[in-house]
């Protein structure tokens, strides 16, 4: 739902209707959560997230211009600014990567990461939180701002453009935070599949 | 095209956002070049995985059916807090009551401190919040214990006990204004205090 759809919701909340912004929230409530989740790196603090975007979003509704892009794009920024200034907030703590749900399953084989691996092929669930934990753990070496573009990018499937408004960058910054972005995430992801390829190769005995 | 340059523009080459003029230079590069071609290989293959790895991770977070509850909650809240009647008391009668009142709890205190005269003639020994005060401020300096000794009550050493001129005094005038401090703060200066602050904080 995009386009005049939301624009109708939109004018309904301004004249008064509250169960527009009903419809707003169930509308987007994954798209900011999610999204949330990837930039923050723990369930917790993307619920929080969800909260405060969403009060921010009903007290600067009236503010969204139409004419100056998408609602969603307008929502993408008050997402990635929330998660952002909440880094600098507690800059010491920085991605508190909810690792719990992938401790008991370490014992499935690690393999290299491998290009037959993407969003289509069928991966067990135990796979599937295997790769999720790798590449979250591989994020948690960026910066913040490194980290929004790499999401925006390979998450969302925004172009450079887009990217580049929603972050308010040129497009030269854009460039040059993923090309940075990508070589920090190469070497930790190689060095990570290198470490547990030499795990798989140890005798047993020495594992236990 | 040297390699470093080509480097800088691998990964714009695989997701397509790459100049036609660049992407022609980078590929005769890439032609010529097998180290930078492995270095593409390699940036795909993660891209590939960063890309799965993230769906997989929202894939496996969902946000709280309670949510919308716990939002709509916080917004009756604010509209509560925006509609709510203001204080019919102007902003600047309000602050100049919490100075006065605080004028008042300081003149009290100070009066009660600084002149001993003004302290009551009989305290009563057996109220609690007394005994804590004085047993807490006992001199350090009691050596012989006596103070501290069993059955020795020390409040009635330090506390103003009636004036007797055939009971010897046990604890001499206070010699300095830190002593003096300690052993006056009485029970009522505290109630003072606490209708003071009560007042200060209903003014506000």
């Amino acid at each position: 739902m995009e386009g005049n759809e939301i624009l109708q919701l939109i004018r309904r909340y301004l004249a008064g209707d509250e169960t527009a912004f009903a419809a707003l929230f169930h509308q987007y409530n994954n798209l900011v959560f999610k999204t949330a989740y990837v930039l923050l790196g723990s369930k917790d603090e993307a619920e929080d997230a969800l909260q405060e975007v969403f009060l921010n979003v009903h007290r600067s509704l009236a503010s969204y211009q139409p004419t100056k892009g998408a609602f969603s794009t307008w929502l993408y920024r008050i997402t990635v600014n929330h998660c952002l200034s909440w880094k600098r907030k507690r800059k010491f703590l920085f991605f508190s990567f909810d690792e719990g749900h992938a401790q008991h399953q370490r014992q499935y084989q690690r393999q290299y990461p491998s290009v037959e691996l993407s969003v289509h092929h069928s991966v067990s669930h135990e796979e599937q939180v295997e790769v999720a934990d790798q590449v979250l753990k591989a994020m948690s070496h960026l910066s913040p701002k490194l980290r929004a573009v790499v999401a925006l990018r390979y998450y969302r499937d925004l172009s450079y453009a887009e990217i580049a408004t929603i972050l308010n960058v040129p497009i030269g910054t854009v460039k040059s935070r993923l090309c940075q972005a990508m070589e920090t995430l190469r070497a930790v992801l190689e060095s990570t599949a290198a470490e547990s390829v030499a795990q798989d190769l140890l005798p047993r005995e020495a594992k236990s | 095209m040297k390699c470093h340059e080509a480097r800088q523009l691998l990964i714009h080459y695989s997701n397509g956002e790459i100049g036609r003029s660049e992407r022609e230079l980078l590929q005769t590069h890439l032609t010529q070049c097998e180290s930078c071609f492995r270095h593409l290989q390699s940036l795909s293959n993660v891209e590939q995985q960063v890309r799965t790895g993230l769906h997989e991770a929202a894939d496996l977070a969902e946000p709280s059916s309670m949510a919308w509850q716990e939002l709509s909650h916080r917004l009756a809240g604010q509209r509560r807090d925006r509609t709510a009647p203001h204080s019919p008391l102007p902003l600047i009668w309000r602050l100049m009551g919490g100075v006065s009142a605080t004028i008042a709890l300081a003149a009290v205190v100070g009066a009660v401190i600084v002149t001993p005269s003004l302290r009551p003639a009989h305290t009563p020994l057996d109220s609690p919040s007394t005994q804590i005060t004085t047993q807490a401020h006992a001199p350090a300096d009691d050596t012989t214990g006596l103070l501290s000794a069993p059955g020795v009550d020390a409040t009635q050493m330090i506390a103003p006990a009636p004036r007797k001129k055939t009971q010897p005094r046990l604890q001499s005038e206070p010699d300095s204004f830190l002593q003096a401090f300690q052993v006056r703060i009485e029970p009522e200066s505290e109630f003072v205090s606490q209708i003071s602050c009560y007042y200060c904080l209903r003014m506000r």
